[in-house]
């Protein structure tokens, strides 16, 4: 723009002086002309009357300055100062003499025959009639020219020196409050008016990109929380395997401790991981198929999606633009799957063995190998193990209950005397008790709870059964009823079962609650019960809100705190 | 042109990387039948010896075409130039793998346990070193590769205590030579697993900087 305006600004005063030069000249030429003539005719004024006085004046000034003709009236040349009289035609017809002998005085241009210069005539009729004609020659224009080109020159170099410096300048000063405009700043007020369409575009299509950047940025910046805060590993990939977007779930789920440490970006996908499990994945996702994969590391399971991603729809191509693999810890699901499988195979076996023993003894008395006085010793056997397996399907029964969530008729809470209800307990266990030499004892308060009361008297049974089971011949159980002063909250009744029994090894302490657990699997039979009670205590705790605690030292005994919210 | 040559050093880099975890998982599988025997598991080695094989070929083809074509210079020539060199000691721990596997098919099935902490102390480094080194590659870390380099002397220490066990142990009971010579052959292998750890390992060193370590020239 600077150039353009230079350019255009220096041609301009180029031309203008070019225009000038030509105008001054014409004019100039004009000027030289009448000035010419005027001067003929003073000469003539002097010179004419000379003439007339003295016949012989014009030989005497004849060689100098202008050419003077003296032509008789009848046309014939008297006497000419530059050329011989007599030999020159009649110059009746010139234009000049013709002129002066009718009107007294006329002029005439007339061009030379090369055209290089012109000659002015003046003629004027003397007295006597004769005409007297003075001429002077005057160059054309072009040779005028000629002659003046060079200071022409001089002053047009200048000239154009002049324009080329005030052009630079003049076009600085023009565009310098152009640039130095301030775009961005909305208030400021543009230099030219003629911008103003301009500038307001520029500020809007400004503001747009504005809008646009902020919007982008805050779409990534969601993106980069949901995906950050994903508990899921999250991996984008493209068909050469190139990490495109991931998030830190993905990295501290299945990286390894060194990308884990250093922070860096892993650039292929393999080099997050290279397992087996994650190769299948990424390639099956990458051939245009839907993938999972489990891929255990160390103790934890992760269960691998890959989906194929394509990016335009037309399918034409086999395989996919890239994949989406998404990283789900499974670690908890696989221990509860395992854990309803042991649970099954658990049920199935102490369901099988007291129907082994009936099947056998009933088997054996229908052949009839068993002797007449035997029978009703066989038939107590299939009754103890029928009674067995009854307790056995109660227990699971209730457990069934106590895992469905939703409140049956049975589910009400009711206000009871947690005293009384051990005491009935006590009493229910006191002759199971007395087989072996424990001593049960009941001591502190009356404290009332809202529980549901068949919950809590088959936890306190349970809690109780297990206590004179796991006890050492001799050994004592003692309850303890009571309310706890020391929370700030609102008074928590609470019951302790202590026993003077085996007590538990600490590295089983956290697993007694599960169903079928035994401390000592050898001796289960022979103690009798089906392993459920404590799950049962468990989960009729969790039901009612209750708190329990645990203590126990192996060989000297063990200390069950229910704490009743 | 320079893009295509990125994507395609790209593609031999994680193709290197698929062999190399090939590798791991035909040493842990080959392991694994020193503990237990499966006939599946022993398919599995020979399926991903196989697969190193063919993986061995493909890089090989890459890295020819490259060289071949774009005229590498400097850092990647050196890239490609060590990746041709690695993927030969790669292909040599799958056959290892493979033969490991073989010995443990034919093994006669007695309660011998010599060596037995020895073995798997050797197990545990060779794979440790194998890891090591295609980590080392994938993270282009020089200090991971120079510790896999030192680690070789531990597993040849642990063959040399091997050896000489076995010689006891064949002097003590003369009839059950034939398992012993399997014991001894299964630790030679792993030896040889382990240098060729050591072989990659000096090719990363080499591909980062420059100089191969066996080099004093």
């Amino acid at each position: 723009m600077n150039k353009k305006i230079f350019r255009s600004m220096l041609s301009v005063c180029v031309g203008l002086g070019f225009i000038c030069i030509i105008l001054v000249c014409y004019i100039l030429y004009g000027y030289f002309e009448t000035i010419i003539k005027n001067e003929l005719k003073t000469e003539m004024n002097i010179i004419s009357e000379e003439v007339e006085n003295n016949e012989y004046y014009l030989q005497k000034i004849a060689p100098i300055g202008n050419r003077i003709t003296l032509v008789a009236s009848n046309g014939t040349v008297i006497y000419d100062s530059k050329a011989d009289a007599e030999k020159m035609e009649n110059h009746k017809n010139r234009e000049e003499i013709a002129g002066a002998l009718e009107d007294g005085r006329a002029y005439s241009v007339r061009y030379s025959d090369t055209l290089s210069t012109k000659t002015i005539y003046y003629a004027e009729r003397l007295n006597d009639g004769n005409v007297l004609r003075i001429s002077a020659e005057q160059s054309v224009v072009a040779l005028l020219l000629k002659e003046v080109v060079g200071p022409f020159v001089v002053i047009l170099l200048i000239t154009i020196a002049l324009a080329a410096l005030v052009s630079g300048r003049v076009s600085r000063r023009i565009l310098k409050p152009i640039n130095e405009m301030d775009i961005e700043n909305r208030n400021e007020d543009e230099p030219y008016p003629e911008l103003a369409p301009l500038v307001a575009k520029i500020r809007e299509q400004n503001r747009r990109i504005e809008t646009q950047i902020e919007e982008m940025t805050r779409k990534q910046r969601e993106f980069k929380a949901i995906t950050d805060n994903m508990s899921e590993g999250f991996l984008l990939i493209d068909n050469r395997q190139e990490v495109l977007s991931y998030n830190k779930a993905a990295i501290e789920l299945i990286g390894d401790s060194h990308l884990r440490e250093s922070g860096n970006a892993p650039v292929t996908a393999y080099e997050l991981n290279r397992s087996r499990p994650f190769r299948t994945a990424v390639e099956e996702a990458l051939g245009g198929y839907n993938s999972q994969q489990m891929l255990e590391l160390g103790e934890r399971a992760f269960s691998i999606i890959a989906n194929p991603v394509y990016e335009n729809t037309t399918g034409e191509e086999k395989g996919s633009n890239g994949a989406v693999i998404i990283i789900i810890d499974v670690t908890e699901k696989e221990g509860r799957e395992r854990l309803r499988r042991e649970f099954t195979s658990n049920v199935s076996h102490e369901l099988k063995t007291p129907l082994t023993t009936i099947y056998g003894v009933s088997d054996m008395i229908l052949g009839g190998i068993v002797k007449e006085g035997d029978i009703a010793k066989f038939a107590g056997d299939i009754k103890s193990e029928s009674a067995r397996m009854i307790a056995l399907i109660d227990d699971i029964l209730m457990l069934s209950r106590l895992d469905e969530t939703d409140s049956s008729e049975e589910c009400q809470f009711e206000t009871v005397d947690l005293y009384d209800a051990a005491a009935e307990v006590l009493q229910h266990l006191d002759a199971k008790a007395k087989e072996r030499g424990i001593s049960l004892e009941l001591s502190g308060e009356h404290v009332s709870a809202d529980v549901i009361p068949s919950y809590c008297s088959i936890m306190i049974n349970n809690l109780c059964e297990n206590a004179i089971k796991y006890n050492k011949d001799g050994g004592k159980v003692t309850v303890t009823v009571g309310q706890s002063s020391s929370a700030m909250t609102s008074s928590n009744a609470f019951i302790i079962v202590k026993d003077t029994g085996i007590g538990i090894p600490a590295e089983y302490q956290d697993r007694i609650f599960e169903r079928f657990f035994r401390v000592d699997k050898s001796h289960s039979r022979s103690i009798g019960g089906t392993g459920l009670g404590l799950s049962i205590v468990k989960h009729a705790a969790i039901r009612m809100g209750c708190r329990l605690e645990l203590t126990s030292t192996e060989g000297e005994g063990t200390e069950i705190r229910v704490i009743f919210s | 042109m320079r893009i295509r040559f990125d994507e395609q050093l790209e593609l031999l880099n994680t193709m290197l990387i698929e062999m190399g975890a090939l590798c791991e998982e035909a040493i842990t599988c080959a392991v694994k039948l020193l503990k237990s025997d499966d006939p599946e598991m022993r398919a599995r080695v020979h399926e991903t010896e196989n697969a190193i094989n063919n993986s061995e070929r493909e890089i090989e083809n890459l890295c020819l075409k490259l060289l071949l074509q774009q005229q590498p210079v400097a850092r990647d020539l050196r890239k490609i130039s060590s990746a041709l060199k690695m993927i030969s000691d790669m292909e040599r721990i799958g056959d290892q793998a493979y033969d490991i596997a073989e010995i443990t098919a034919s093994k006669p099935k007695v309660g011998h346990n010599v060596c037995h902490d020895l073995i798997v102390k050797m197990t545990d480094t060779s794979i440790e070193m194998v890891t090591g080194s295609i980590d080392s590659f994938v993270r282009k870390d020089k200090e991971l590769a120079e510790q896999v380099i030192r680690q070789d002397d531990e597993v040849d220490a642990l063959f040399d205590q091997v050896r000489d066990e076995l010689i006891h142990a064949v002097a003590d009971d003369v009839k059950s030579g034939e398992y012993m010579v399997d014991v001894l052959m299964i630790a030679k292998y792993l030896e040889r697993i382990s240098d060729h750890a050591v072989n990659i390992a000096e090719w990363v060193v080499f591909s980062i900087t420059g100089m191969h370590i066996e080099a004093d020239i």
